[in-house]
């Protein structure tokens, strides 16, 4: 850097105060400066981290080429200023925990309720009838016959036949 | 906040729309994915090069960048697939050594020595650098010098260096910037530093 150079950025040093804040931003203890964007802050912001890089490693001491700073300067301002949708926290809680989160509901009580006849095919009722007594069982199971449906009942057992008229009324019946 | 929250920070407003918030990502990381680069690739100028594309591959990927991973392990994947996709395109195998499928940036091997595929003046340029550095720490009182490497050798909290040097951590925050300005102050000869280098 040249002499004026060094003259014109020390004329343009912002106060300790503000470069202290930059360098706590820097280590991630403090906010964002307000002269972030400024050339000044990032003549600072790079010989800080140099610094940092040096003292880690001297692998890292290497000088960037002006080169490659004035190539990559043009390519970016060649480049159209990208903007990403506006995530809101609460959007983004939606959409990573509760949309998954309603799914997987919705899929657990959909499969249980298609599942429901392979794993108790004699209905809701099955289990409880296993602990009652044989004699009572026909009892317990006995259609309801309302004598309304009785014509109905026979007409139906003569329509469907037999198979048909187990799956609407399997327990045999006492009569 | 962590380093990876200042990065969060900076990408938030690059994905805004600030484009200068970009200019720091770089100069923060410029660096590392040079070497890195200059690891897989042996021309010094294709180095540069294929960082260029990087660097504008990984800005025009920002938007969707979501914060999974750290920035930099992001920026390091995209730098090591566009140095395969050169290499490729060139038919030649890579330069690198056994780190080079490491996906994780932070665990690349930080004690290897300079690169002998740099040229003569930036092996000069980088040793008077490492000395300007390693001379300026020497010169520096006590206390700022234990307060700059219990942060960037150990990479203590500011609190915790406060601890272990027993002073507020007001005075922490003072004194690593002091020591910062104190080195900088050295080696700023050294580097081009003019306003007018970036956009």
């Amino acid at each position: 850097m040249s002499a004026v150079q060094s003259r014109q950025f020390s004329q343009a040093i912002p106060t300790s105060e503000l470069t202290e804040q930059l360098s706590a931003f820097l280590d991630g203890e403090a906010d964002a400066p307000e002269w972030l964007d400024t050339p000044q802050a990032k003549e600072h912001w790079e010989t800080y981290h140099l610094i940092g890089d040096v003292l880690r490693t001297a692998d890292l001491a290497r000088p960037v080429s002006a080169r490659f700073a004035a190539g990559l300067e043009a390519a970016l301002r060649a480049e159209p200023t990208v903007l990403a949708p506006r995530s809101r926290p609460i959007a983004r809680f939606v959409r990573r925990y509760a949309v998954p989160g309603v799914s997987l509901m919705v899929l657990v009580v959909a499969v249980s309720w298609l599942a429901q006849p392979l794993i108790n095919p004699l209905g809701p009722s099955h289990g409880v009838q296993a602990s009652v007594p044989p004699q009572d069982v026909y009892a317990a199971n006995a259609p309801r016959r309302e004598p309304e449906f009785a014509d109905y009942y026979d007409v139906h057992r003569h329509v469907a036949g037999m198979s048909g008229a187990t799956q609407v009324d399997y327990a045999p019946t006492r009569d | 906040m962590t380093e990876r929250e200042a990065d969060a920070i900076l990408v938030e407003r690059v994905q805004r729309g600030d484009k200068q918030a970009f200019d720091l990502l770089v100069r923060k990381y410029q660096r590392k994915i040079l070497r890195l680069l200059s690891r897989l690739i042996r021309d010094p100028v294709e180095v540069e090069d294929v960082a260029q594309e990087a660097f504008i591959k990984a800005y025009r990927a920002l938007p969707g960048f979501r914060g999974e991973s750290a920035f930099y392990t992001w920026l390091y994947r995209i730098a090591v697939n566009t140095a395969k996709n050169h290499l490729a395109a060139s038919k030649r195998r890579p330069s690198g050594g056994p780190s080079y499928e490491n996906e994780d940036g932070e665990t690349f091997d930080e004690t290897a020595n300079l690169s002998d595929i740099q040229t003569p003046e930036a092996v000069m340029a980088s040793r008077e650098i490492a000395t300007t550095v390693n001379a300026a720490i020497e010169a520096l009182p006590d206390e700022l010098r234990t307060a700059i490497m219990l942060r960037e050798i150990e990479g203590l909290s500011y609190e915790e260096i406060a601890q272990s040097m027993g002073c507020p951590i007001g005075t922490v925050r003072s004194r690593i910037f002091r020591a910062r300005e104190a080195i900088a102050a050295r080696l700023r000869p050294l580097l081009d530093t003019a306003d007018d280098r970036r956009w």
